[in-house]
């Protein structure tokens, strides 16, 4: 049964933010819900599961609306990755470890994405980047991380992830 | 023991498909001439979807917008007034120019004179998905391969130049917008046709650019124009200059050009096929 879940939640979450998400828009910035998912899921699958969900996430990101494949997996996957490491150390139910896991990997994901871009050749305002929208997703993203981070941990308890199909 | 090699095996993996993944990207950040089958399907799968919910979306988005904006629809009915005023005054300036125009045509006629011989079929899409990111601006549309789009078609929409089809699938395509980050387009200003120059979006979704020549002299609030360099045919509206900077070498003149279209808003374009010239 988890896997499906996972996967379903994951597919909605591309086509709302794809559509519903682009009139959440503050300050032009979009809030990465893809990325909030993947930490959350990581957070309660460890770091092997963390990075295959990251991965496929990322992979699809990449196929629907990327420019090149295989961007947005890699980012995804080491996010997975690194959050899922924590598995074993951390206290779950505090919800200061999403917020400030998400505002880390936030900057992490946009760091690399940002050199990722800059060695394929695009233009790059590296001022611009953090002024216009690395600081407003930052904090768009924190907050909006503990709300997905408090209804993934409910379906994480439940009886529903535990069945097997 | 064993517990130490399985946590370096999965870091092992994750370390390989990095790699992996880094030279895959590496080979696909070039426009590619035609996607993979799995591209396609899943694109397939996932466009409908998003049709039906970005319709709804949209449309509840309008409605709701615009009962907000009842309270401007006063101020904006009479500047709108004015400006049909000032249009009239145009139109009969333009007819009469419109008169020479043909004259000369028919001179050009007599000459010979070799011409792009543009036919160009446009199709109505509606966009169905806007790119989640923030550091690229492309969206999906709903017309594809199936409806005859193909790669480097010009999407437009009332207001002026939206940008062009950059990947295609059996029946979605997506779009890079000239506000994007690496998209450039040359322009002229409408004036004066002159005076060229390219203009380049970024990510903040800024339209910049500079003209060639340093000492051309332009203004704020000058319309520009595709010139009909590189991929777009001429005559496109693009939009209006909007600050005037010489950068501090002197040798540029930079500008900064406010967008006819509305990114925000946009949700119907027009696709063209892609520009082809017989000589």
């Amino acid at each position: 049964m988890k896997p499906i879940i996972i996967s379903l939640i994951v597919i909605l979450n591309l086509i709302l933010q794809s559509t519903v998400f682009q009139w959440l828009k503050i300050y032009g910035v979009l809030p990465n819900t893809a990325l909030i998912l993947v930490i959350s899921f990581a957070i309660y699958s460890g770091k092997n599961k963390g990075a295959m969900i990251g991965f496929f996430v990322g992979i699809l990101h990449d196929i629907v609306f990327g420019r090149t494949i295989g961007l947005n997996a890699l980012v995804f996957m080491i996010t997975g990755y690194l959050v899922g490491l924590m598995d074993q150390k951390i206290f779950k139910d505090n919800l200061i470890i999403p917020f400030t896991l998400t505002a880390l990997a936030t900057v992490f994901y946009e760091t690399i994405n940002l050199l990722l871009i800059f060695l394929l050749g695009y233009r790059i305002e590296l001022f611009n980047v953090i002024k216009k929208m690395l600081i407003v997703e930052v904090i768009y993203n924190s907050i909006l991380s503990l709300i997905i981070y408090f209804y993934v941990s409910k379906l994480f308890k439940s009886s529903l992830m535990k069945k097997r199909y | 023991m064993a517990k130490k090699r399985s946590k370096n095996g999965s870091a092992m993996i994750v370390a390989i498909v990095a790699i992996i993944l880094i030279i895959i990207s590496g080979i696909t950040a070039k426009q590619r001439e035609n996607i993979t089958v799995v591209e396609k399907w899943i694109g397939n799968l996932i466009t409908p979807v998003q049709s039906v919910i970005n319709t709804g979306v949209s449309s509840l988005g309008e409605n709701i917008s615009s009962i907000a904006r009842l309270t401007k629809l006063k101020t904006e009915n009479e500047e709108l007034k004015k400006e049909v005023e000032a249009l009239e005054k145009e139109v009969l300036n333009l007819s009469m120019s419109k008169s020479e125009l043909e004259e000369l045509k028919g001179l050009k006629y007599a000459l010979n004179y070799i011409e792009d011989t543009e036919k160009y079929d446009t199709i109505t899409a509606s966009i169905v998905g806007k790119s989640p990111g923030n550091w690229f601006n492309i969206f999906t549309i709903d017309v594809g391969e199936n409806q005859g789009i193909k790669k480097d078609s010009i999407v437009l929409d009332s207001n002026g130049l939206v940008g062009r089809v950059y990947e295609v699938g059996g029946t979605w395509a997506k779009v890079i917008s000239i506000i994007d980050n690496n998209s450039s387009v040359s322009f002229q200003i409408m004036r004066d046709s002159s005076l060229q120059g390219i203009v380049t979006g970024s990510i903040t979704n800024e339209v910049t650019g500079y003209l060639f020549d340093p000492l051309a002299d332009v203004i704020v609030g000058d319309k520009i124009v595709t010139s009909g360099l590189g991929i777009y045919p001429k005559g496109i509206t693009i939009g209006e200059i909007v600050e005037i900077d010489k950068s501090g070498d002197h040798l540029l003149k930079t500008i900064k050009v406010e967008p006819s279209v509305n990114f925000k808003r946009i949700t119907k374009v027009l696709v063209m096929g892609p520009r082809e010239i017989d000589y």
